[in-house]
């Protein structure tokens, strides 16, 4: 593992999936210490970049490169520098949160497992649901749960696909100030997906706009407004609907 | 993370599971409890005849439970996409689908010999104890067969939108060579028939072999979609 600043990128990247192109020769770099808002409407490619991102897939076409090695290279040993946390769970609902940390920690090779996990439990206010299993808890619990796991082998890559799905007003509120106060803690680079930008805007500085598979704009936030991001969105969701 | 952890945490996490929720033992058993009860209350069989049917009934049974097993540890990943979560880990991608082996390994053994002196007692036969240290030799490694066999098309499952239907017409056919085997032994324990035990052993240690290995290289390609 290396401390280098981590490079991540994307070329010519194209997935197909069932014979379907979910993402069309997608070109970009992501630079250490950026914390990147992936926006789009539903069915733009969002989720299925971010999980090639995490090597659960692989490219159909074009690679990816972490550290200028593709990650095929990388091999499992890419799984201590990248995390994802989506609106799945990706633990046992049976076992605690205390057990499912340990567990995941053991798996990262990291030293004095349960003192970890009990660190970040702590740290996501989890502390006294610690032995409690993962059914009990909240949609909200979960998500904070999800967030200490993301973070548990300090990874230099996090991706989070859509962490406020299904989250009341107050589970929201309270998962943001969990990033909120996690995310600065961590450098590397922070790439969150969601299709609601004025959530997104509050972690992240840098944005990408996916539409049918394709980058379609990139920048900072001036440049989102400019660009008029929002009301490309708010046309896609019409359409959808009616 | 080394190999052989990555498949003592795995093992690890299973046991774990199960001593909080006693799922997959209690359905094992009472299952397999249940198959022996109607087998011993449907057959009206001679002392003779007993003796003959009795490795096929009793390898018949695991053969079903087996199944369940299965289903219940790939369950178990399934439920809030858990193997996606270890996949994320830099665990080696054959230490999950070996630890997921081991689990249901022992799982399924320890079923079985709760199960076997119950045969025995039911089916009215009798088993010496050296007897009884000969049938370990069949169970582990019949069972080990089955578990890498089971595992693996349980796995396909996971993947696959048509994976129940891959499973059962690849598990069921795959496991026949190793049920032919351990009812060989089995026959060869109880009734001095079925030829010398050591090729049916030998047999046994290979089909085993060249499946674990067969998956192992299988598994990678298997889980990268």
């Amino acid at each position: 593992m290396t401390d280098a600043p981590p490079r991540l990128e994307i070329r010519n990247l194209t997935k197909r999936i069932s014979g379907r192109k979910i993402l069309k020769g997608f070109t970009f770099s992501f630079v250490a210490g950026t914390r990147y808002l992936l926006t789009g409407p539903n069915g733009s490619g969002k989720t299925t970049l971010l999980k090639l991102l995490a090597g659960l897939m692989r490219p159909s076409d074009g690679e990816i490169l972490y550290q200028d090695r593709p990650l095929e290279d990388w091999g499992s040993a890419y799984g201590k520098m990248v995390s994802l946390l989506s609106h799945e769970l990706y633990m046992y609902e049976d076992l605690t949160g205390l057990e499912n940390l340990e567990f995941f920690a053991r798996l990262h090779g990291l030293p004095h497992p349960r003192n970890r996990a009990l660190e970040l439990l702590e740290r996501v206010g989890l502390k006294f649901f610690a032995h409690e299993p993962v059914k009990s808890y909240s949609q909200g619990m979960k998500q904070r749960l999800a967030v200490a796991k993301a973070i548990l082998h300090r990874p230099k890559i996090l991706l989070f696909d859509e962490p406020f799905s299904g989250l009341d007003l107050r589970g929201t509120e309270l998962l943001q100030e969990t990033l909120q106060e996690i995310l600065p803690q961590e450098d590397g680079i922070f790439i969150l997906a969601t299709h609601n930008p004025d959530l997104g805007w509050q972690l992240a500085d840098q944005y990408l706009y996916l539409e049918r598979g394709s980058l379609q704009a990139s920048g900072d936030r001036t440049h989102f407004i400019e660009a008029k991001i929002v009301d490309r969105l708010r046309q896609k969701i019409d359409v959808g609907v009616f | 993370m080394s190999f052989l952890r990555g498949i003592w945490e795995i093992f690890r996490k299973d046991f774990l599971f199960e001593l909080e929720t006693g799922e997959t033992l209690s359905l094992l058993l009472v299952f397999a409890l249940s198959v022996l009860f109607l087998f011993n209350f449907s057959f009206d069989l001679s002392r003779a005849e007993v003796q003959k049917f009795f490795p096929g009934f009793f390898w018949l049974t695991v053969l079903f439970t087996s199944v369940l097993g299965f289903s219940k540890a790939i369950e178990i990943e399934r439920r809030g996409h858990a193997i996606q979560g270890i996949l994320m880990t830099p665990i080696p991608r054959e230490s999950i689908y070996l630890g997921k082996v081991f689990s249901s390994f022992v799982f399924l053994l320890l079923v079985e010999l709760i199960l076997a002196p119950l045969f025995v007692v039911f089916f009215g036969l009798k088993m010496t104890g050296a007897q009884f240290l000969q049938l370990l030799f069949p169970l582990i490694l019949g069972t080990l067969g089955l578990a890498a066999i089971g595992t693996f098309m349980a796995l396909i499952c996971q993947v696959s939108p048509k994976g129940w239907l891959l499973f059962s017409l690849g598990y069921f056919p795959l496991a026949v060579p190793t049920l032919i085997a351990s009812t060989k032994l089995f026959q060869g324990i109880f009734q001095a028939v079925g030829g010398p035990a050591a090729p049916w052993l030998r047999f046994l240690g290979v089909i085993d072999t060249v499946e674990l290995v067969v998956a192992v290289l299988l598994f990678e390609y298997l889980m990268e979609e």
